[in-house]
C-alpha cells in the first residue's frame, strides 16, 4: 500500500501490483531465502515442527479470513472442513492409491464442494444465525467420520507420507518444504484473490449486502464462492495435518479451534491477508509460551498449582481478545499499516 | 546506569554458569505427561497428575533412583490430540527421555505412530487397540472393552442372584469419541455371546448437561443395566438425572472407573440419589482410599484433609510407582550412560507384582500384555460412600472379539 517517500506509481500496472520497489523485492526474496534454509542453517526440530503447525494454520485460518474477513460470514465449521480434506487425503491415498499430489487438491476441492453445503444457510441467514449453522455443521461431518467405516471410526486412518518419486518426505524437517511452499502458494493466491473483482464483491457483501445486490453483486453465487474457496483453504490444511503426523483421527479435530481460529483473525485483523500471519503467530506463540510455561510457573509458584498454571493459555486468550475488541478492533495489522505509514513519510516526522 | 546493567548482567551470567554445572552432576531421566487439565476430563486428570507428581518428589527427595533424579515435565493438551503432539514434539529429543504418560485415548492414537518411530513408549488410558496390536503404547487401565465385558458378568451375576429368570437387558452410556466407541467394540458381541440383550449404545457429547431424554428412551426399550463410561465432570449426572425420572429403583447403573468418585459425584448430590449405584474401578475408592499408605503424600505435598484426596489421585501414584519399577529395572540392565526410552520399553515388559501397595490390582506385564493391570474391583454406593463388594477381579477377554484394522 505505502511506498517511500518520493515513490509513485506511473501505471495501473504498477498500481496493482503487490511488489513495487526493489527494496520490497529484496525483503521478500531474503525472507524467504531464510525460510527455505532454516533446516539447513541448524535451526532445532522443535522450531521447524512448529513452523509445519504455523504453516498449516495459516493456511486454514486464511481460508476464514476469505469468507469472515473478506465476505463477513461467520462460520464455526473451519476445523470440521479441515477434517473432511484431512480424511479425504487420506483415504484418497491408503485406500485407492492415489498420488499425493492428486489427493492434495482433490481434498481442497472435496471439502469446497462439503464447504458449500456447509454455507448454503448463509444464502437465507447471516451474523449469529449462521455462525449456529456452521456449528451445526462441525458437529455434523465429525459425526459422521466417527461412524463410517470408510473413516476409520474411532480409531482414525494411516495417512502415509507423500512421496516425490521414491523420495519419502518422511520427518518435519522434509515436510517443512511442502509445508511452507503450499502456504506461500496459497497466501499469494488469497492475496491476488482479494484484489480482483471477486475480492471487491466480497467486501461489497461485508460492508453491506443490500447495496452489494443493487449495485448488480450476485449474492449467492458469491457467498457460496467464499464458502468454498474458504473451505479449498481448510481442505488443504486438513490434509497437510494428517499427513505430517501420519494419522487422521476425528478428535485431531476439535471445535474449540474454530473459537481459536476466530479469535486470530480478530487480533490479527479483520480482512488482512498480513493480519492472517500475525494473528496465528501471536496467538500460536502465546499457546506455546503457555504449554511451556505453565510447568515453570507451577514450579516456581507452587500454591498456584499444575492446573491453574496450565489455564493460564485460556485466560491469556480471552484477555488478549477482549483487549484486542476494546483497543485494537483493526488488529494488529493495522498497527502493521501505521509502522509501514510512519516509514513511508521517513525522514520527515508526518 | 551501565554499571547497574553490567553487575545485572554479570549476576546472570554467574546464576547461568551455577545452574549449568549443577545440572551437568546431575543424573537425571526424563517422564513426560500430557492431560486435560483443563476441558472434559480435568476431574481425572488434575488429581491424577497431582499424584504422580507428588510421588516423584518425594522419590526424588529420597535420592532418587541410586542417585538417578526424575525430572518430571507435564502439560495441559485441554483433551486435544494436536497440543498433545506440539508437546511431545517439543521434548522427544530430550536426553535420557523415557516415557510418557498420555491421559487421553486421542491423545494416545495421534502419538502412537511419532512414538513408535522414536522408539519411546507411551502409557495411556485404556485404548483396547494398543493391546491387541501389542507395540510401544501401554494401558494404565484394562482395555476399555473388556470392562464393560466385566459390567456385562456383573450384571449377569447379579441378575441371577436376584433370582431373575433368563438374561437382562443391558445398555451401553458414553461419549460419542474414541473411547465412548472403543468401548463398545467388542463387549457388543461379548453380551451377544452371553445372551444379554444389547441396547443400541448411547453416545453423548462432552459437557453434556441433561440425559433426561436418552435414558427415558433406554428405560422405554425395557433396559435393566445401564454401563456408564465417560461423562463428565462424571457419572453422577446420569444417575442423578435418572433419580429424578424414578428410573434408579427399576434400572441398576454402572459406572466405569471414571464416575462417582467421593470427592468428585458423589459430594455433588444427597446420597438417596446415588445410593446403590456400582462403580467399576481400576483403583480403590471409598475409605480404602485412605487407609492406603500411600495417603500420606497427599497430606505431605498437598496439606488439605484426607478427606479432600480423590480418588484418582492414588492412581497416579500408582503410576508413578510402575513407572520407577520400570526404572530400577532398565537403569539395572543397562546403566544411565546408555539409558533411553528403548531401554525402558524392555523394562517395562518386565514388570510385576504387586508394586502399588493395593491401589491397583496386580501387574503382570510382558510381550503380550500391555496393560498395567488387568484387573478391577467392584464398589457400590452406601449413605453416599463407596464400599468394596468385590475383592479384585479379573477382566474378561473383549478384545479377541473386537474388530480392529
Amino acid at each position: 500500500m505505502y511506498r517511500p517517500c518520493g515513490v509513485f506509481d506511473k501505471t495501473y500496472l504498477k498500481d496493482i501490483t503487490i511488489i513495487r520497489t526493489w527494496q520490497h523485492w529484496a525483503w521478500v526474496i531474503g525472507a524467504l531465502l531464510l525460510l527455505y534454509l532454516l533446516p539447513v542453517l541448524g535451526f532445532g526440530y522443535y522450531l521447524i515442527s512448529l513452523i509445519n503447525s504455523l504453516s498449516i494454520t495459516i493456511i486454514a485460518v486464511m481460508g476464514l479470513q476469505i469468507v469472515t474477513g473478506y465476505c463477513g460470514q461467520i462460520s464455526f465449521g473451519q476445523p470440521a472442513f479441515m477434517a473432511v480434506g484431512g480424511f479425504t487425503s487420506a483415504i484418497l491415498m491408503s485406500q485407492y492409491g492415489l498420488s499425493f499430489w492428486l489427493a492434495l487438491p482433490l481434498s481442497g476441492v472435496v471439502a469446497g464442494l462439503v464447504g458449500i453445503i456447509g454455507g448454503a444457510p448463509s444464502l437465507r441467514i447471516k451474523g449469529f444465525y449462521l455462525a449456529m449453522a456452521t456449528l451445526a455443521m462441525h458437529f455434523l461431518i465429525m459425526w459422521l467420520i466417527l461412524h463410517m467405516k470408510i473413516t476409520g471410526g474411532a480409531e482414525g486412518i494411516v495417512a502415509p507420507f507423500p512421496k516425490i518419486g521414491d523420495f519419502e518426505l518422511d520427518s518435519h524437517e522434509r515436510m517443512y518444504y511442502l509445508i511452507i511452499t503450499v502456504m506461500i502458494i496459497m497466501t499469494y493466491a488469497a492475496r491476488n484473490l482479494v484484489r480482483s473483482k471477486i475480492g471487491r464483491a466480497f467486501v461489497a457483501i461485508r460492508d453491506n449486502d443490500l447495496a452489494a445486490e443493487m449495485m448488480g453483486v450476485n449474492l449467492y453465487y458469491y457467498k457460496l464462492l467464499a464458502f468454498f474457496i474458504s473451505c479449498f483453504y481448510a481442505g488443504v490444511a486438513g490434509a497437510l495435518f494428517v499427513h505430517l503426523l501420519t494419522v487422521g483421527h476425528p478428535e485431531q479435530f476439535p471445535m474449540f479451534d474454530a473459537i481459536w481460529y476466530i479469535g486470530m483473525i480478530i487480533v490479527g485483523g479483520m480482512g488482512s491477508i498480513p493480519g492472517v500471519f500475525f494473528g496465528v503467530i501471536f496467538l500460536r506463540m502465546l499457546d506455546e509460551l503457555v504449554l511451556f510455561g505453565s510447568p515453570i510457573l507451577a514450579e516456581l509458584f507452587p500454591w498456584l498449582g499444575d492446573a491453574p498454571a496450565s489455564s493460564m493459555g485460556l485466560i491469556a486468550f480471552g484477555c488478549i481478545l477482549m483487549a484486542f475488541l476494546i483497543f485494537e478492533p483493526r488488529g494488529l495489522a493495522h498497527r502493521w499499516e501505521i509502522i509501514k505509514a510512519s516509514y513511508r513519510v521517513y525522514p520527515f516526522a508526518y | 546506569m551501565k554499571k547497574v546493567v553490567l553487575v545485572l548482567l554479570g549476576l546472570i551470567l554467574a546464576w547461568t554458569l551455577g545452574a549449568g554445572s549443577g545440572l551437568a552432576e546431575e543424573k537425571v531421566v526424563t517422564v513426560l505427561e500430557t492431560g486435560g487439565f483443563t476441558g472434559p476430563t480435568s476431574p481425572l486428570v488434575v488429581p491424577v497428575h497431582q499424584g504422580s507428581k507428588d510421588y516423584f518428589e518425594a522419590l526424588n527427595a529420597k535420592g532418587g533412583i541410586d542417585g538417578v533424579k526424575i525430572k518430571f515435565i507435564s502439560s495441559d493438551d485441554r483433551y486435544t490430540a494436536a497440543r498433545a503432539m506440539s508437546f511431545y514434539q517439543r521434548y522427544r529429543k530430550t536426553p535420557k527421555l523415557a516415557t510418557l504418560l498420555s491421559y487421553g485415548t486421542p491423545q494416545a492414537y495421534i502419538l502412537d505412530p511419532i512414538m513408535t518411530r522414536d522408539k519411546i513408549p507411551q502409557i495411556t488410558t485404556g485404548g483396547g487397540k494398543f493391546q491387541a496390536k501389542p507395540g510401544y503404547t501401554f494401558l494404565m487401565v484394562c482395555p476399555y472393552q473388556n470392562m464393560v465385558g466385566s459390567g456385562i458378568d456383573w450384571a449377569i451375576a447379579d441378575w441371577k442372584k436376584k433370582g431373575k429368570s433368563g438374561m437382562p437387558t443391558f445398555a451401553y452410556m458414553g461419549w460419542g469419541g474414541a473411547s465412548g466407541l472403543e468401548a463398545t467394540n467388542g463387549s457388543n458381541k461379548y453380551a451377544e455371546q452371553k445372551g444379554v440383550k444389547w441396547l443400541k449404545p448411547v453416545l453423548t457429547t462432552p459437557g453434556t448437561l441433561k440425559y433426561d431424554t436418552w435414558l427415558t428412551g433406554l428405560a422405554q426399550q425395557g433396559v435393566d443395566y445401564i454401563y456408564v463410561h465417560m461423562v463428565d465432570p462424571d457419572q453422577t449426572f446420569v444417575v442423578r438425572d435418572a433419580y429424578g425420572l424414578g428410573l434408579t429403583k427399576k434400572i441398576q447403573f454402572i459406572s466405569s472407573y471414571y464416575g462417582l468418585h467421593d470427592t468428585v459425584g458423589l459430594r455433588l448430590v444427597k446420597p438417596e440419589v446415588v445410593e446403590g449405584t456400582v462403580v467399576a474401578s481400576n483403583i480403590i475408592l471409598g475409605d480404602e482410599r485412605l487407609k492406603n499408605p500411600n495417603a500420606e503424600l497427599w497430606a505431605k505435598y498437598q496439606k488439605k484433609p484426607p478427606e479432600d484426596m480423590d480418588d484418582s489421585y492414588l492412581w497416579g501414584v500408582g503410576n508413578a510407582k510402575i513407572v520407577e519399577q520400570a526404572l530400577r529395572i532398565a537403569l539395572k540392565d543397562v546403566g544411565y550412560e546408555k539409558f533411553n526410552g528403548q531401554a525402558f520399553y524392555a523394562a517395562l515388559q518386565k514388570v510385576k507384582g504387586d508394586l502399588t501397595q493395593g491401589i491397583m490390582g496386580a501387574q503382570d506385564l510382558g510381550p503380550t500384555n500391555r496393560q498395567l493391570t488387568r484387573q478391577i474391583r467392584y464398589y457400590q454406593v452406601r449413605n453416599g460412600k463407596n464400599v468394596p463388594i468385590s475383592d479384585w477381579i479379573e477382566t474378561p477377554d473383549c478384545l479377541s472379539l473386537a474388530e480392529f484394522k
